[in-house]
């Protein structure tokens, strides 16, 4: 087992490093090229390269059509994805496929591309996204290792992101998950090109579990998050979560990290982009509650961002309401964005959902997004209606 | 309910939580190194809230089905997961799991009528 002995030895030489000063030039070299070494042989002795068989493929998918309505002037600096809609608008909104393939027992690649906002070459705000793509060695139920494409790991929600059939609202709580277009930074960089290392383990005789996902990737570069290419960062990106999962998933509650930089000028000057955030669920028969709360530091910014959600399953229908509240600059006065939110879930059949709700907007008046001249508070409708297979 | 496994498979009891584990995808590994494949059991002729899984899930996973579902959802979109490959009849669940050493099943009290199948004990005493 060639592999197993080469983890051994790599993650020795992991542990002797990381006991060591981290910020050394040496060791940001020796990480992820050790990270990156370990996967290549693990990918190697699991017998990649032989094709999977039919059955070993399963395809998933969603498709999303959604309305939007909104009250009032509203002008978006945030361009096409958040647009003035008071005449009310169709969005083909996703048209996402997810392949799970099972290359051998152990090794797996799973991959998610979306087709977003009804692609077409003339549409501005139209996308074709890879979501994830990475392969997945599974050495046991402790320790996986993923390399390639993933959805950040932050918070509850991240590594959904976009799948709608996932979630109960019409969206994830944009000020936490979308913090970019209501007026601050993304709390963390959505994406990462690089390793992680995942698993769960059984605590109190085996009754709960707790789960760990540590990860190092490319970080941010000059003007965006540098998710999907070459990079040539000094600091690569580390981050982490750690949530601990009661038994039967009554109660889940974890943390999460992130510790990266970002070039903020054509001049490269570099600003550490610092991020933690918490989050708990609790869900007692019908009904959940779940709270997060975010604070991000890019540079001398602070951004603060909490919400809080409750439902309640009767049948098919989900009634929830949610309060979202975003401070962009904790320095800055009256630039905060909450939202206050009420809609219901029906669940129609097994592969299709009808989503309805109501977003009530307050802004501060010095909010970054808000054009002079605009309305600072806005009520929104929007519908969706979501099939999956 | 009788759960069933490959009569190679060296496991002839489980703790209710590791099975509940097993079910949920927590736990994806034997303890003799190979990936466990689960099986669950919808019957086709029957109401699915009244079906073998229905019983299974509210027995051993305190869920509705509803509940199941939504769980196995999110773990397929945010890239965790497979949920457990699903029969609609008696005898294929049978079948795979006397064809698939890793292989778990369950089924409904009464003669298998397979030889390379057998059941295993759940055991309850830990279950909260």
């Amino acid at each position: 087992m060639i592999h197993m002995d080469f983890l051994g030895a790599a993650s020795g030489f992991f542990w002797r490093i990381m006991t060591k000063k981290f910020s050394s030039k040496l060791t940001r070299l020796i990480f992820p090229t050790s990270l990156a070494i370990s996967m290549m042989v693990c990918l190697v002795s699991a017998g990649a390269g032989h094709a999977a068989k039919l059955d070993a493929i399963n395809i998933y998918g969603y498709f999303d059509l959604d309305y939007r309505i909104t009250t009032g002037d509203r002008y978006s600096k945030s361009g096409p994805d958040d647009p003035n809609l008071k005449n009310g608008a169709f969005d083909q909104r996703h048209l996402n496929i997810l392949t799970d393939i099972m290359v051998s027992p152990n090794l797996s690649l799973r991959t998610h591309i979306e087709f977003e906002h009804g692609i077409h070459p003339s549409a501005d705000s139209a996308s074709v996204v890879m979501e994830y793509g990475f392969g997945e060695f599974a050495l046991s139920d402790a320790l996986k290792i993923r390399g390639g494409k993933i959805l950040s790991p932050y918070g509850l929600f991240s590594e959904i992101h976009d799948a709608t059939p996932a979630y109960l609202a019409v969206s994830l709580p944009e000020t936490f998950y979308r913090a970019e277009f209501k007026g601050g930074h993304m709390l963390v960089p959505k994406w990462m090109t690089g390793f992680a290392v995942l698993g769960e383990l059984s605590i109190l005789s085996s009754r709960h579990n707790v789960e760990y996902v540590v990860y190092v990737g490319n970080g941010e570069s000059r003007f965006t998050t540098n998710e999907s290419s070459q990079d040539d960062n000094p600091n690569k990106a580390i981050g982490c979560r750690v949530q601990f999962i009661s038994s039967r998933e009554i109660f889940i509650i974890g943390v999460s990290s992130y510790f990266g930089d970002r070039a903020i000028s054509t001049e490269e000057m570099r600003v550490p982009h610092i991020a933690f955030a918490g989050h708990a669920s609790l869900t007692w028969k019908e009904i959940n509650l779940t709270g997060e709360f975010g604070r991000s530091q890019m540079g001398s910014v602070t951004e603060n961002t909490w919400y809080v959600q409750s439902s309640f399953r009767v049948g098919k229908f989900t009634p929830y309401v949610r309060v979202q509240v975003m401070d962009p600059s904790d320095a800055e006065p009256e630039d905060f964005w909450t939202v206050y939110v009420a809609g219901v879930n029906l669940k129609v059949t097994d592969a299709l959902f009808v989503k309805v709700e109501w977003d009530e907007n307050a802004r501060g008046r010095r909010n970054n997004d808000i054009i002079s001249g605009e309305a600072r508070n806005f009520g929104e409708f929007r519908a969706s209606f979501t099939l999956m297979f | 309910m009788v759960v069933i496994v490959n009569i190679s498979n060296p496991i002839n009891q489980l703790s209710a939580e590791e099975l509940e584990k097993i079910y949920l995808g927590k736990r994806g590994f034997w303890e003799w190194g190979k990936p466990i494949k689960m099986v669950d059991l919808v019957e086709e002729d029957m109401n699915e809230n009244k079906s073998a899984r229905a019983i299974f899930s509210a027995m051993y996973m305190d869920k509705s089905l509803p509940a199941l579902k939504s769980y196995w959802i999110r773990a397929i979109f945010s890239g965790k997961g497979q949920p457990p490959l699903v029969f609609g009849r008696r005898e294929d669940v049978v079948n795979y799991v006397s064809q698939n050493m890793e292989a778990i099943g369950y089924v409904r009290m009464g003669e298998l009528g397979a030889d390379n199948v057998k059941s295993i004990k759940i055991l309850m005493d830990n279950k909260p």
